[in-house]
């Protein structure tokens, strides 16, 4: 069994007595250090997915396996811990807590987990050593991100989602995180999910899964990933 | 189109923020509602009161007076300008068993029509139950306060006559309840003091006015014109009646001068009447006394007599009966002596009988002595001849024999003689020979001598002594001259002791003493001429010639040869004269032989011849006697016969007698058995005449028993007369002039406190909404703040699409104003409705009321409208203001988060260190919201503030009941006294078992000055100084240190101390009973909480105030529990000289009351405490959830527990909360120290202090609310979107 598997996952929303699909029988398999990428235009049902295997949200349908555990089936408590232990989010907006510094932010997260990183290391690995006392109305938003990054992965998870990383950064930026997130994957081995819209991203993954209208219209593995520098959007 | 486009934004707005709105309008409505409610409260009360008062006819007017009133009088009242109508009635205290209590009762008198139409019913009672009464013995009751009345319709109250005086005051004393009611004139539930009883009065009782005996109306009351359309608490009230009373004043003081004048003269009138019925009667009854007691002695007399001639006549019969007893025995006597004689009679014929027959045999026997007597006279007469012839022969030879005998006699006479002549040569010779013989011995014949004997000892003396005598004399002597001289003195000794032996034999003795002589003379030689046979003879004689001595010296003198020749001599002359006198005497024997036989013949013949004589002349004699007996028996027996003859005479005779006798002895009988007859009749006669006696004298005894009886009741009543005259003198002369007490409403005790309740309950009302108003405009603040900060966005977009400054502010505005106005409107609508209601029936256990009309009161309601509008929109508008200023363009950009702050602890290493990650963000998050922060702790500290603040004024007042009845008052009885002095029977009371201590006090109502205040109190002179302190503690209620009470000091109680603005050294004056001011320095500050008092030294009082300490009061601990104490008031106010008593426990059950009634408000401010926490809470967690939703939605991905995201708010929640109620604990004091002395009565001071226990409550009731915010928050919390709130800023 592969590391991560999606088998007929569905996920269907209420809206005002319309039932819509988000995720229609979503099928994929990703294997443990993959760096992957999930992209499809807006509304496909891609952050659906992100969520369900995040533990964010619940499937209506199907099964969600994660390193031999059925994820789909875990009750809300569950889905906590399972948050807690095994899985780290890095969002579009950040979602720094503002009332807490750089260092604060990281520690939030490494003080909840079984077997942390440690905070300042993982600050200074992201390059942030010198700013770790800052608020984060202190910091650019690619700093921001990287401490969200920092604050993902010193949880040291098994699982690192990012959800549109660079949807709030400029072209540069972007490209700085989707490196660190690149080499992440590549240095630890963890496997790293990043969700986006944009294509181009497409040519850093070593695997990618391409969803349209709640179905994954395609599923492709990558032999050569390109580097983050290299790419162009 | 773009107005309504707006206006339907505004209402999306409301519908789209539910919570929001709700939270604003309920503060709104809290405060609001807190302040219409409140405001309403005592208006509404006294509305409902003076509707009460007007639909009751409540009287404006009540006369009471001390000799009550006539008609005339209450016609002069009606006349009185102002007066619209009167209603005279009767009232009178009275005991009564109801259930298991004795209670005090007042009866009230119902006029004869009770119809509404009758304008002079006043203070008509409410029914309840049942109907009112409407014939003699039926009465209508107030209702119980408690729960369980003993009483129910168709029972029969029963009136007590204590102390007979209830004739003077009903016409009867069963009455049958018919009907329960509640009195206008009683609203208070505590319906004031009494006289009797236990001096509380329990409860009161209308009955007709035909029921009551009183001669005079005890009460008057009135109304007065246009008053009852006035409200009664109002100035105008006042300003309507004052006038009236004044008028009234002045009328009382003619009608008691004129009603004294009546009584007087009446008085005097019936006592001049009483007088002379008293004089007339007492005549009457001495002059019935006086005849009665004649009677009676004229009976006596009576008695006396009959009891003399009883006894008489006892005497007689006792006479008669003695008499009788000696007759009888007389009879038995002479019956006796009658048998006697007869039985004598028959032995006197025996006798003569035997006379007979004796003489008979007597001359027989005479005939045959007579015979023998002549025989023996011839046999003596021979006999005699014989005799003499024998004696004549026998005399004859008698004679011859004497003849013979004679001359013998001569013959031997002559020889004798002889011999005597020659005796004494013979003693000579005798003598001499022995002499001599010794001296030839120790003569030395040859040379031999022998030995001489030796004597040395007493026994050799008696042994040579025994050897002498055995010796002749001669030889002893010489054996003694041969002694030597040591011997002899000896022997000499010897022998004169033996010779004091008077048993020595006379021989002895006359040898012994010859020795003895011999021994004292020895050794002496005899001189003369030479001796020879021839002159013997005469030596001899000249021997005899010398005395003893020259005798011996003579004879020693003579040699050998010569002693040989007188020895010899002397030896033949002995022995010559011894023969000689040995003849002698044996012819002096045979002479005395013969003589001896002569005279035994003799005496034989003698007596031979003298017995045959005798013999004759005993026979002679014989004959004799024999020849005279016979002589004698003759004459006898002639002498018997003639007795005989005159004993037969005699018996006749007696036979006679004896008959005569018998017929004696019968008559006799006869006669006695008469006598007895007669005696006994007597007897009779004499118990029937004593049985007579003994009634006459019963019946004088009940005379006089009666009389007696009679006398003394008539004493008795003339004496009753006569005090009852002297009484009814001396109450004429003590007759006080009647006095008239003019009374307004505001000397009903009900209505006095129930307006003073009023007037708390309106101070009260003023403080507490403030509060409310407070926190409502801190919540819209915050509320309206988040609100247009959510909304930045959006009033960018208007500012761009051109709205005008004042269009955008006006939908906050409007915002706000909706939940304000429609907040406002439930608020005033609710509060007008629900809390005058609550209030009043709290007020309700005090008053006996009936139920609130509440009114909506314009006033209130706008200003409480308004007051809400102006916190709400103004808090909006500030918030407004802030944001529009910005540019269209900064505020279409999301607002820069506010950035986290370094805060001041993080400065405190060794602090910050020490925290936990997640203290640490809640400590930063804390300071980050400022204003949240604030508001929560002030809405929390006012939540707080008010809880502690109603448990306080509840400690405060049920404090002083604790303190001023247990610790200040350490009595609990009082007495008052009507004369100035504790009663035997009272002090003997308060001596007994139930009383552990007494002290008389004089306790005065006195105003009190210092400065320019003044005020109205008590001064307070205990008899003795240092006991004063066993009874009222004196201390300081701030250092609770001992106030020292000497003989020099004056206290001052502590409130009266503040009201005067005195210190301790500071002067007040009072005015002493000759009106003239008396300064007195302040020693002493003590606690006290109930009534203003100056405590004095009785020394000091004197001294300085120049008045007498006249006892009014004692005050008492009693030791009895609740049960026995009813018995023991009664008991003390039974006793002479007391004018009520009482204890302070009712006083204090009052007390009680009122703070049970307190406990209602407090739970109306604890609810709107509560709400007013709750809405805080909930308006706050509300906010701090919805503003970082985000940052909880981050906090959850990352795992975090629902647990502990809750406590990431809570926590903050929570410490917000316990600030809020550290600052609401020191608010709370302030407030409660506040309303404390605005609520605080003049006379009252409450205690300051909050128990420990109600900061306890106030803190733990506050968190409650805390945590059921909490618990109500947490679903929402739990249903933040992830997802949702990841997506964007906002």
């Amino acid at each position: 069994m592969a590391f991560v598997e999606f088998r007929d996952v569905t996920k269907f929303y209420q809206m005002g007595g319309h039932q819509i699909a988000a995720a229609d029988g979503v099928n994929f398999q990703i294997e443990k250090g993959e760096f992957v990428v999930i992209v499809g235009p807006s509304g496909a049902g891609k952050t659906t997915v992100l969520n369900m295997l995040g533990g964010m949200d619940s499937c209506s349908g199907g099964e969600i396996w994660l390193d031999g555990s059925l994820i789909s089936a875990y009750s809300r408590k569950q889905l906590t811990e399972y948050r807690r232990y095994d899985v780290g989010f890095v969002f579009q907006f950040y979602n720094l807590v503002q009332n807490l510094t750089a260092l604060e932010n990281v520690e939030l997260a490494s003080e909840i987990c079984r077997d942390p990183l440690d905070p300042r290391e993982v600050l200074r690995e992201v390059g942030l050593e010198d700013r770790m006392g800052n608020f984060p109305a202190q910091l650019s938003g690619g700093e921001q991100q990287r401490v969200a990054i920092a604050r993902a992965i010193a949880k040291n998870p098994k699982l690192l989602l990012c959800d549109e990383p660079t949807g709030a950064l400029d072209y540069n930026t972007g490209k700085a995180i989707l490196r660190l997130l690149q080499d992440t994957c590549r240095g630890t081995g963890r496997t790293v999910v990043v969700i986006t819209h944009n294509q181009a991203f497409t040519a850093l993954a070593d695997r990618v899964i391409r969803i349209r209208s709640g179905r994954v219209t395609e599923m492709l593995t990558n032999p050569s990933p390109a580097s983050a520098e290299s790419i162009e959007w | 189109m773009r107005i309504k486009s707006f206006y339907k934004d505004i209402g999306r707005a409301v519908t789209h923020s539910w919570s929001r709105f709700l939270a604003l309008l309920v503060i709104v409505a809290l405060g609001s509602g807190m302040y219409s409610g409140l405001r309403a409260t005592a208006p509404d009360m006294r509305a409902t009161a003076d509707q009460y008062f007007d639909s009751s006819r409540f009287m404006d007017v009540h006369l009471v007076s001390t000799f009550g009133f006539t008609q005339e009088d209450v016609e002069a009242i009606r006349a009185a300008e102002g007066v619209e109508n009167v209603m005279a009635g009767y009232t009178a205290d009275v005991l009564s068993r109801v259930g298991e209590r004795d209670l005090v009762l007042r009866l009230h008198s119902l006029p004869e029509y009770m119809g509404e139409d009758n304008g002079d019913y006043l203070n008509r009672p409410t029914l309840l139950a049942g109907r009112m009464p409407e014939k003699s013995g039926e009465c209508v009751l107030s209702t119980d306060s408690l729960e369980n009345d003993p009483v129910s319709l168709g029972d029969t109250i029963v009136i007590e006559d204590t102390d007979g005086t209830l004739e003077d005051n009903l016409a009867r004393s069963e009455f049958t309840v018919v009907g329960f009611v509640e009195s206008s004139y009683y609203i208070s539930v505590s319906l004031g003091s009494s006289t009797i009883g236990s001096g509380t009065l329990d409860r009161y009782m209308y009955l007709l006015s035909e029921d009551f005996s009183q001669e005079y109306y005890t009460d008057l009351f009135a109304t007065v014109t246009g008053a009852a359309a006035l409200d009664t608490f109002t100035q105008e009230y006042q300003d309507t009646v004052d006038p009236v009373l004044d008028r009234l004043e002045v009328l009382a003081e003619d009608r008691a001068e004129i009603r004294y004048q009546d009584i007087r003269d009446e008085a005097r009138q019936e006592l001049d009447d009483a007088q002379n019925t008293y004089d007339e009667e007492k005549a009457k009854a001495e002059q019935e006394l006086a005849d009665a007691e004649q009677e009676l002695l004229d009976a006596e007399q009576e008695v006396a007599d009959g009891e003399q001639e009883l006894a008489d006549s006892r005497q007689k019969l006792l006479d008669a009966e003695q008499e009788l007893q000696d007759g009888r025995e007389e009879l038995a006597d002479a019956q006796q002596s009658y048998e006697d004689g007869l039985r004598q009679l028959e032995e006197g014929k025996q006798e003569y009988e035997d006379g007979v027959k004796e003489i008979a045999d007597g001359r027989e026997q005479w005939m045959d002595g007579y015979s023998q007597y002549l025989t023996g006279l011839n046999q003596y007469e021979y006999g005699l001849s014989q005799l003499e012839m024998q004696k004549e022969d026998a005399y004859a030879q008698l004679a011859d024999a004497r003849k013979q005998l004679n001359d013998a006699q001569k013959e031997l006479n002559d020889a004798k003689e002889q011999l005597e002549e020659q005796k004494e040569n013979y003693n000579l010779a005798k003598q001499l020979s022995g002499v001599v013989d010794s001296l030839l011995e120790s003569k030395p014949e040859d040379p031999e001598t022998p030995e001489e004997p030796q004597i040395s000892s007493e026994e050799e003396a008696a042994a040579f002594l025994q050897e002498l005598m055995g010796q002749n004399p001669a030889d002893a002597m010489t054996a003694v001259s041969g002694l030597d001289e040591s011997s002899k003195s000896y022997l000499s000794n010897y022998i004169q002791t033996v010779l004091e032996n008077p048993d020595v034999p006379e021989e002895q003795q006359a040898l012994l003493r010859q020795l003895l002589a011999l021994l004292g003379g020895s050794g002496e030689e005899e001189g003369g001429g030479e001796l020879t046979e021839d002159n013997v003879a005469d030596f001899l004689q000249e021997l005899a010639g010398m005395d003893e001595a020259q005798a011996a010296e003579k004879l020693m003198g003579l040699s050998r040869d010569e002693l040989v020749i007188l020895s010899d001599y002397l030896h033949s002359a002995v022995d010559q004269y011894e023969d000689g006198r040995a003849q002698i005497s044996s012819a002096n024997w045979q002479l005395r032989e013969a003589r001896a036989e002569y005279n035994r013949q003799k005496a034989e013949a003698d007596e031979q011849f003298a017995e045959a004589e005798q013999e004759l002349a005993d026979a002679k004699a014989e004959l004799d006697d024999a020849a005279q007996e016979l002589e004698d028996s003759k004459a006898e027996l002639d002498d018997g016969e003639q007795q005989l003859v005159d004993a037969k005479a005699e018996i006749e005779e007696n036979e006679q007698k004896l008959a005569d006798a018998e017929k004696e002895l019968a008559d006799g009988r006869q006669e006695l058995a008469d006598a007895e007859q007669e005696i006994r009749d007597g007897w009779q006669e004499l118990a029937d005449g004593e049985a007579d006696l003994n009634d006459a004298k019963q019946e004088l005894a009940d005379g006089w028993q009666e009389y007696e009886d009679g006398r003394q009741e008539a004493e008795q009543e003339l004496a009753d007369g006569a005090k009852e005259l002297n009484d009814a003198r001396d109450e004429l002369a003590k007759l006080e002039r009647p006095e008239w007490y003019v009374l307004g409403r505001d000397a009903n005790v009900g209505y006095v406190s129930f307006e003073g309740d009023c007037d708390r309950m309106e101070s009260l009302s003023t403080v507490f909404p403030v509060m409310f108003f407070l926190v409502a405009a801190l919540v819209a603040l915050t509320t309206m703040t988040r609100m247009v900060e959510e909304e930045r966005g959006v009033i960018g977009t208007y500012k761009a699409l051109g709205y005008g400054r004042g269009k955008i502010a006006s939908k906050y505005l409007l915002y706000a104003a909706i939940p304000t106005l429609l907040g406002s409107v439930c608020g005033v609508l609710l509060g007008f409705q629900t809390l005058p209601r609550v209030c009043w029936s709290a007020y309700l256990m005090m008053y006996n009321a009936p139920a609130l009309i509440s009114g909506f009161h314009w006033a209130y309601a706008l200003t409480g409208t308004a007051a809400s509008v102006l916190c709400t929109l103004g808090a909006t508008w500030l918030v407004c203001r802030s944001e529009l200023k910005e540019t269209p363009a900064a505020l279409l950009l999301p607002k820069v988060p506010k950035a986290g702050k370094r805060i001041l602890l993080e400065r405190l290493g060794f602090v910050w260190k020490r925290l936990k990650f997640t203290q640490k963000v809640t400590c930063r998050n804390l300071f980050r919201y400022k204003r949240r922060l604030f508001m929560t702790v002030v809405g929390i500290a006012g939540a707080t503030g008010l809880l502690l603040t109603g448990f306080g004024i509840k400690d405060s007042i049920a404090d002083i009941v604790e303190k001023q009845y247990s610790d200040i008052y350490r009595y609990d009885t009082v007495i008052s006294l009507k004369d100035g002095e504790v009663s035997e029977g009272l002090r003997s009371v308060l001596e007994s078992d139930a009383f552990s201590g007494w002290l008389p006090v004089m306790k005065k109502a006195v105003d009190i000055e210092a400065g320019e205040n003044s005020l109205s109190g008590y001064v307070f002179v205990p008899q003795e100084t240092e006991r004063l302190k066993e009874f009222v503690s004196l201390r300081s209620r701030t250092t609770g240190e001992d106030v020292p009470f000497g003989e020099d000091s004056v206290v001052l109680t502590e409130k009266a101390a503040d009201i005067l603005g005195v210190e301790v050294g500071g002067t007040i004056t009072l005015e002493n009973e000759s009106s003239r001011k008396i300064n007195l320095t302040v020693t002493g500050i003590t606690e006290n909480y109930v009534y203003h008092y100056v405590y004095i030294a009785p020394e000091l009082f004197q001294q300085e105030m120049n008045d007498p300490v006249e006892i009014t009061e004692v005050e008492a601990v009693c030791v009895q529990g609740p049960e026995e104490r009813e018995a023991t008031a009664r008991l003390l106010q039974e006793q002479e000289g007391v004018a009520t008593a009482g204890f302070t426990e009712d006083t204090r059950a009052s007390f009680d009351d009122l703070v049970e009634s307190l406990n209602v408000i407090i739970v109306v401010i604890i609810f709107c405490a509560g709400a007013l926490a709750f809405v805080v809470l909930y308006n706050l967690t509300n906010i701090n959830i919805t503003e970082r939703q985000r940052e909880l939605a981050t906090i959850k991905v990352l795992g975090f527990f629902d647990g502990e995201v809750a406590g990431y708010i809570y926590r903050e929640t929570t410490i917000l909360s316990l600030l809020g109620c550290l600052f609401g604990l020191g608010f709370g004091v302030v407030l409660h120290s506040f309303v404390i002395q605005t609520v605080e009565v003049d006379m009252v001071m409450f205690s300051r202090s909050i128990a420990s226990l109600s900061f306890l409550w106030s803190v733990l009731i506050t968190m409650v609310f805390t945590a059921v915010v909490d618990v109500i928050m947490l679903p929402k919390m739990k249903h933040i979107n992830m997802v949702e709130s990841l997506k964007s800023v906002d």
